[in-house]
């Protein structure tokens, strides 16, 4: 198993792990090789899109980005030693904390919005009515409309379990900002429609069937079995394709 | 005949940057900046790498075979 799967089921939502497949393999190959050695179902995502070069030294390689979108280390994984890991951990230790060089006034209102408290940062940042005060007041709006954006994509892609999650986050976080605290309104609303009831449903079906074979022997005849009925109960959502797909990708001979 | 090569190089040459910009762009001051042209598997609405800013990424480049 690749140490960054490992990484992934460590460290949650703390890191986000990027799988780039480089050999041109077609998407539903890789997929499905993916499944059958039980890298999926932790979070990871996957694409063959490099968002930066690799150094041409062979594969594997891994690229740790810091918070700031900084590359932190790249090169073979097997070269790092506990450096990857003490990366990770102390990168994620950062992002609990207000960046390097903040004002020392301005640090209360970064904890604030750390903790998920948008409005009492915004309120500390009007407070001080600085330069600086207005750049941390625009990045903690920037940051939280960009998860409002994103929750609506999540609605789009049906990862509706998802954007519940995050719209009640945002619900506690923008309470008293009254601009975003409106969007996150819409959003709840749109959540709330009757349209995306069965959307929720096969979106929880397929977390709970992935949960269930992820780890173990994901194409067993049971399995596909299984998939092939919850694609027909679920017919119509894009959760029902995932369970479609599911199927076709346990159809692919990998040996060809 | 010199003239078409010329454009031909020309045009390549643009081809070239456009793609360089549009899939891996270190940002001046900022890190890695990058826009998905396809959005990844699981990417549970994540369009732009820069989205992730305050999460530590880990990026694995590999191959099947």
């Amino acid at each position: 198993m690749p140490a960054s799967v490992k990484l992934q089921e460590q460290y949650g939502d703390d890191v986000q792990v990027l799988f780039v497949e480089c050999q041109n393999t077609p998407k539903d190959v890789y997929e499905a090789f993916a499944w059958k050695m039980k890298w999926m179902g932790n979070g990871a995502m996957w694409t063959t899109e490099r968002p930066l070069s690799t150094t041409g030294s062979g594969l594997p390689e891994t690229a740790v980005l810091g918070i700031d979108g900084s590359v932190l280390l790249q090169g073979h994984p097997g070269d790092f030693g506990k450096k990857l890991e003490e990366t990770i951990a102390a990168e994620i230790k950062k992002s609990k904390q207000a960046p390097a060089g903040t004002p020392k006034e301005l640090e209360k209102a970064w904890s604030a919005f750390g903790k998920g408290d948008l409005a009492a940062a915004i309120a500390e940042c009007d407070k001080l009515a600085s330069d600086a005060s207005k750049a941390a007041k625009d990045e903690f709006v920037a940051r939280t409309t960009a998860k409002i954006e994103r929750a609506k994509r999540m609605i789009e892609s049906g990862d509706v379990v998802a954007a519940d999650a995050l719209a009640a986050k945002l619900e506690k976080s923008t309470k008293g900002a009254v601009d975003l605290a409106t969007k996150v309104a819409e959003l709840k609303t749109k959540l709330a429609s009757p349209e995306l009831a069965a959307e929720r449903d096969a979106d929880k079906a397929f977390a709970s069937f992935t949960n269930d074979v992820a780890k173990k022997k994901p194409f067993e005849p049971g399995n596909v079995k299984r998939a092939e009925s919850l694609a027909k109960k679920h017919e119509g959502t894009k959760n029902g394709k995932r369970f479609e797909r599911f199927v076709a990708l346990a159809k692919i001979d990998l040996n060809k | 005949m010199k003239l078409p090569v010329l454009g031909l190089v020309a045009a390549l040459t643009v081809v070239g940057a456009t793609w360089l910009a549009s899939s891996a762009a270190p940002a001046a001051d900022s890190g890695i900046l990058y826009t998905f042209r396809e959005s990844p598997l699981h990417a549970l609405g994540l369009k732009n790498l820069d989205e992730l800013r305050g999460t530590p990424i880990v990026i694995d480049f590999w191959g099947k075979n």
